[in-house]
């Protein structure tokens, strides 16, 4: 059997283990959040159409820090809400709970996102901090968050687009398939052509075409020689020369050699 | 002091009882009929029980990994990690916690008693070996009837998982397809090294406790106690030891990944 | 059985209560502390292999270890570690009462026996339930930090901020709840088989194995039975 402990030990050791019991039970109330250390909150109200998979309790983020959580999630009957106010319609109402520490970057030009976090992906409200020359939002007041994308309705237009595709290919089917067969009649023509019995005369054909090109690349490198330049220059001069040879200069040739025509 | 004392001794006992029983089996004094009456005595009696608590174990597994893997998001594999971590370690543990109560607190009462009301002076007044008559067939009964036991509970914690599975709406058959995407072969084998290391544990504590019982039915009592509160220490101890060498294994030579 | 539904009024014995919740709550700290951190060390192994096998990464293994901890095996462990050690004791220190006729003699000193022996158990059980649960908590998610820094190189406030974004503080009390179940679920169970415990030295034994096997199931489906009630309904 356990030894027994004498007089004021017990007592002391008992009452240690009771207070150790308290001490963590605070601590960790205080760790998870439920007792929460003495900060006050503001509050705020943000309007969505699509909340993106954000929960009751969901983290909400200033410049990626947390400093408060989704408190709660209401729907707005659409009806009185377009009512009341010349907004547009919105059918969700979250109220977030932002501690009073990132109050000063929160003002009226910061931007409400929904973002996805981490492997498993957690859904977060992400407030960008605003510009410095807006007024810091009042504690209570609505504003209208940006809706995240939704993937949901992209898929669904895409599918919109493929199925449009789909649509253009069943009524051309008759003009796709002739045309599909066409191509095919082509280059079935074009291989009998080219193994058949037209194929020697290609052949020929082909070694005409060879000799034909190599002679005129001998002829052309011929004419790059220095000597063919030298040629090239003087005919150029004289092309010069003659170019200056107009009607003038004709009528005073003419004039002069047929008088000295004339005199011989 | 005189507490870690005493646990040294008692552990030094436990060792060299485990020797000595070993040393007389290879000499081949292990009285194979006594063993296999014991087997009856102490295994056959606990079946009801492991098989209760094979149930109840995978059911809370079940149920625990079910909640927990909705708020990560990976519902699918329910049926593969709830199995393997049962398998692996929880399973082991706690069906061990209960054979260590029923198996061992049964063999140290049993044997607490005889030594306690002299009938182990009794035998050795005969001239024979009280380890080698009454103590050696015990051990090698419990090591069996545990080992044998903890494998029926293993098996059951499967069958419990994949009933309350249906319980709570998951389809049993997609449980049971989605355990081969976890359970691999290694696993399997861990799960029943675990077994018999637990079976040996549990058999050579229980019989050094009851074997070391002094002093009347307090000292009975005694013996139980510390009998049941050591099986769990040792038991938890090496379930670590053994869930460290498997992790270092898979490290070394990337065994038990799929 | 209807040795306890009998009608009696209780007392308050603040010596014997101060005795029980000494003894079974204030000397089991060791074992207990010693039992979760290898719990605890060893449910991160465990956790990392599987999480390297389904997510191909570990960063989420300290919070499904910490909530598998909190909700699960803090409790349960922390009570069948309890049962060994107090709930065998109480049968066995009861029967042999019984065996040496001691409960007879304080029927003759007109002391209700249930009254004596068991009320005292039952709140120093309770008290060491809570009390080591919530040590053994504290415990596994230490030691789980220690570990989780070590082998995959978590930080400990990366650590810590994982994990109590999946551990809410109602899973505490909920844990609370579950020790305070089978704080009371063993000493009832050990008396009860200490009280029907037959004479002699091989019966006491008998009645100490029935208490922990007894009390270890009943914990096990009452854990289960609560599990259900508190996280599937």
């Amino acid at each position: 059997m356990p030894t027994k402990a004498k007089g004021i030990h017990r007592e002391l050791w008992v009452g240690a283990l009771f207070l150790t019991v308290i001490i963590l039970l605070v601590v960790f109330g205080w760790l998870m959040g439920a007792i929460g250390p003495l900060q006050s909150h503001s509050r705020f109200y943000v309007l969505y159409n699509f909340a993106g998979g954000i929960e009751i309790g969901s983290p909400v983020r200033v410049a990626g820090v947390k400093v408060g959580k989704v408190s709660t999630i209401e729907f707005l009957p659409e009806v009185s809400q377009s009512a009341e106010t010349s907004q547009e319609r919105t059918s969700l109402k979250l109220t977030i709970d932002v501690s009073t520490k990132a109050l000063p970057s929160v003002r009226q030009d910061s931007r409400f996102y929904v973002n996805m976090a981490g492997i498993i992906g957690e859904k977060y409200i992400e407030i960008s901090p605003g510009t410095s020359s807006a007024p810091i939002l009042t504690n209570g007041s609505t504003v209208r968050g940006v809706d995240p994308p939704r993937i949901d309705q992209l898929l669904s237009q895409g599918y919109g687009v493929f199925g449009r595709i789909m649509d253009f290919m069943d009524a051309n089917e008759k003009t796709l398939t002739e045309f599909l067969t066409g191509m095919q009649e082509l280059i079935s023509d074009a291989n009998t052509l080219l193994k058949g019995r037209e194929r020697k005369k290609l052949v020929t054909l082909l070694d005409n075409l060879n000799a034909v090109t190599s002679d005129i690349h001998e002829f052309s490198l011929r004419l790059k020689n220095p000597e063919t330049q030298k040629f090239y220059d003087q005919v150029f001069e004289l092309v010069e020369r003659a170019h200056q040879i107009d009607k003038p200069v004709i009528k005073q040739f003419l004039q002069e050699e047929g008088i000295r025509a004339r005199i011989f | 002091m005189e507490n870690s004392r005493k646990w040294v001794k008692s552990f030094g006992g436990m060792i060299l009882l485990f020797l000595q029983c070993l040393s007389l089996t290879f000499k081949g004094k292990t009285r194979w009929k006594e063993v296999i009456e014991q087997i009856f005595q102490v295994g056959v009696r606990s079946l009801g029980m492991t098989i209760t608590a094979g149930l109840f174990v995978g059911a809370i597994m079940a149920l625990q990994i079910d909640i927990q893997l909705k708020d990560f998001g990976a519902e699918s594999f329910l049926g593969g990690l709830s199995t393997s971590t049962t398998l692996r370690n929880v399973g082991p543990v706690l069906i061990a916690f209960l054979l260590s109560g029923k198996v061992g607190a049964y063999t140290s009462a049993e044997l607490g008693t005889m030594e306690v009301t002299e009938q182990l002076n009794a035998i050795k007044l005969l001239g024979a070996d009280p380890i080698e008559y009454i103590i050696l067939p015990r051990i090698w009964a419990v090591v069996i009837s545990s080992f044998l036991l903890l494998i029926v509970g293993l098996m059951v914690t499967i069958f419990g998982g994949v009933m309350f599975a249906e319980v709570i709406g998951v389809n049993a058959l997609s449980y049971v397809e989605n355990i081969p995407r976890i359970v691999t072969e290694w696993s399997i084998v861990l799960s029943v090294v675990k077994s018999f290391v637990f079976g040996v544990l549990i058999a050579v504590i229980s019989c050094y406790k009851g074997y070391s019982a002094r002093g009347g039915s307090v000292g009975v009592g005694a013996a139980v106690q510390s009998c049941a509160v050591t099986n769990l220490m040792f038991i938890i101890l090496f379930d670590f030891l053994l869930s460290m060498t498997a992790s270092v294994f898979q490290d070394l030579f990337g065994v038990g990944y799929l | 059985m209807n040795y306890f539904l009998k009608n009696r009024k209780f007392r308050w014995r603040r010596e014997e209560t101060l005795e029980q919740m000494y003894v079974l709550g204030v000397q089991s700290i060791p074992i207990i502390v010693v039992s979760l951190a290898f719990i605890g060390l060893m449910m991160i192994l465990e956790l990392a292999f599987h999480m390297r096998l389904v997510l191909k990464h570990d960063s989420l293994v300290p919070a499904f270890s910490a909530v598998l901890m909190v909700r699960e095996l803090g409790p349960v462990i922390t009570c069948l570690l309890l049962t060994s050690r107090i709930g065998a004791g109480i049968a066995a220190e009861i029967g042999s009462m019984k065996v040496t006729e001691q409960l007879d003699a304080l029927k003759l000193l007109s002391i209700d026996p249930f009254d004596y022996l068991v009320i005292p158990r039952w709140i120093g059980s309770v008290f060491a339930a809570l009390s080591l649960t919530m040590i053994s908590i504290a415990v596994a998610l230490g030691g789980g930090a220690l570990l989780a820094a070590q082998k995959l190189g978590t930080s400990s406030g990366e650590y810590f901020n994982t994990v109590f974004f999946f551990v809410k503080f109602p899973d505490v009390l909920r844990c609370l709840i579950k020790a305070f179940v089978f704080g009371t679920i063993i000493p009832f169970i050990a008396s009860y088989q200490g009280f029907s415990c037959e004479l002699g030295s091989a019966a006491v034994g008998e009645a100490a194995t029935q208490a922990v096997v007894r009390a270890s199931l009943s914990i096990i489906i009452a854990d289960f039975l609560l599990t259900y009630l508190f996280y599937a309904i």
